[in-house]
């Protein structure tokens, strides 16, 4: 009887979305901080002062999740649905917008708030990339695991910030794989990592600078690194401008999980 | 079982003649059920503590700077709502540690601070991940560092009997009349 059961969830499993979704593993190794303050505090060009980070090996879904997986979710768990979520895990924006109707679209899945992108991965028993995580895998281009100086690369980035977005998303999988063939870390959308509220760039330079005592425990963290990898204080200031509700439609995310 | 049919029973009564329903308010904190262990190893909602208002904070007890800060901070808000006819309000802290601040210990630190149980609360999360979900909840910022510290924002909130955050202060040298406003105009 077991084995009936065993088999019909086979086949649930190969026949479920998320399949497509490869996750691929990422060696360990360690992330260069260059959005944390050099540890020598010098200010010229030289990185060599960054912190380092280790992490650990883990496995990443290859491409962003897709707005048809999230529908099947959405099925399963309608709590999670625009009608029925507390108004304490999603702002208005959430799932606005979203064409639920079309079939095996590869857009990835947007407006949607770090609560239920973090309730999404907990339902496939993974969780969302800290934020070493998701840099580590994103300094590497196509050919280096670290592009993180290559100015190539960067400007590339850059360019894709800057990219005007009338034409709304590309699907997933078409924007550039890196070299452990996971795919559009950047250029398609931004993506939640699961400690987005770790970073300390409060968006007023004044607080920055001064980095207020009465705001913040602990030292460290706070002035920004690598000055020439403007793309990464982008990302860094982009995601402390956000709260766990927010929902907009171009950031959407990819879930990760331990060995 | 007879309970709980005449519970269910008001309630249906209470939803049809009141408008009254059970759906959370908009943003209600009781939203999140995540379970803590308080210093006494027992489980701990936040809806648990929805009888009365309550100050809310998140610390870590091995900090020896900021977070005795936070703590006379409260006391403050306490003595001020005190003298203004609102007394013994309840303060819960929740750790940003999993590790070292277990129930035991945070009832050791209780005891050293002089805390009484009667008007504090400290709660122990199991994992980052629980910490991690109050914060952001919550507002507060942080970031684990090594050897047991946290980097974070020092957010302390007043949240009334139905979880809404009534009054808040995200800097330890605001004005904290606001309480006091927010408290007596319910």
């Amino acid at each position: 009887m077991t084995g009936v059961f065993e088999f019909i969830f086979l086949i649930i499993l190969g026949l479920s979305p998320s399949a497509d979704a490869k996750l691929i593993q990422i060696p360990a190794g360690q992330v260069r901080a260059i959005w944390l303050a050099s540890v020598k505090n010098d200010s010229t060009k030289n990185n060599e002062g960054l912190p380092r980070f280790p992490v650990k090996s883990f496995y990443m879904m290859d491409k962003a999740v897709t707005q048809f997986e999230y529908t099947q979710f959405l099925k399963k768990h309608p709590k999670w649905q625009a009608n029925n979520v507390n108004k304490l895990f999603a702002d208005k924006g959430y799932l606005d917008g979203i064409d639920f109707d079309v079939k095996f679209k590869s857009t990835p899945m947007t407006s949607i708030s770090w609560f239920a992108a973090r309730a999404y991965c907990d339902s496939l028993g993974m969780r969302l990339p800290s934020v070493n995580e998701w840099e580590y895998v994103a300094a590497a281009s196509e050919t280096q695991k670290d592009a993180n100086k290559d100015p190539e690369f960067l400007k590339r980035i850059l360019e894709w910030y800057g990219e005007p977005r009338t034409n709304g998303l590309k699907n997933v999988g078409e924007i550039y794989k890196n070299i452990y063939d996971v795919w559009d870390m950047h250029g398609l959308i931004w993506e939640w990592v699961d400690d987005f509220n770790s970073s300390f760039v409060t968006g007023e330079s004044r607080e920055d600078s001064s980095l207020n005592k009465d705001m913040f425990c602990g030292a460290g963290a706070l002035s920004f690194g690598d000055k020439e990898n403007y793309a990464a204080f982008m990302r860094f200031a982009f995601r402390s401008s956000l709260n766990g509700k927010s929902s907009i439609w171009n950031l959407g995310f990819r879930c990760v999980r331990d060995l | 079982m007879c309970e709980g049919f005449m519970k269910r029973l008001f309630i249906f009564i209470l939803t049809i003649f009141t408008g009254y329903s059970v759906v959370l308010a908009e943003g209600s904190l009781f939203g999140y059920d995540e379970i803590w262990q308080n210093q006494n190893n027992k489980p701990k909602k936040l809806q648990d503590f929805s009888e009365t208002p309550f100050l809310i904070s998140m610390v870590y007890t091995s900090c020896e700077h900021t977070c005795p800060v936070t703590i006379s901070k409260i006391q403050q808000i306490k003595t001020l709502l005190g003298n203004n006819g609102i007394e013994n309000l309840h303060v819960v802290l929740a750790s940003f540690d999993d590790v070292r601040d277990t129930p035991d210990n945070l009832k050791k630190y209780m005891k050293k601070r002089r805390l009484s149980e009667k008007e504090w609360t400290f709660l122990s999360p199991k994992s980052q991940k629980v910490a991690r979900e109050l914060s952001v909840v919550l507002g507060i910022n942080y970031k684990k560092l090594g050897e047991g510290n946290f980097s974070h924002s020092n957010v302390i909130a007043l949240v009334d009997a139905k979880g809404e955050v009534i009054a808040k202060i995200d800097n330890l040298s605001k004005d904290i009349e606001v309480f006091k406003g927010a408290l007596l105009a319910k």
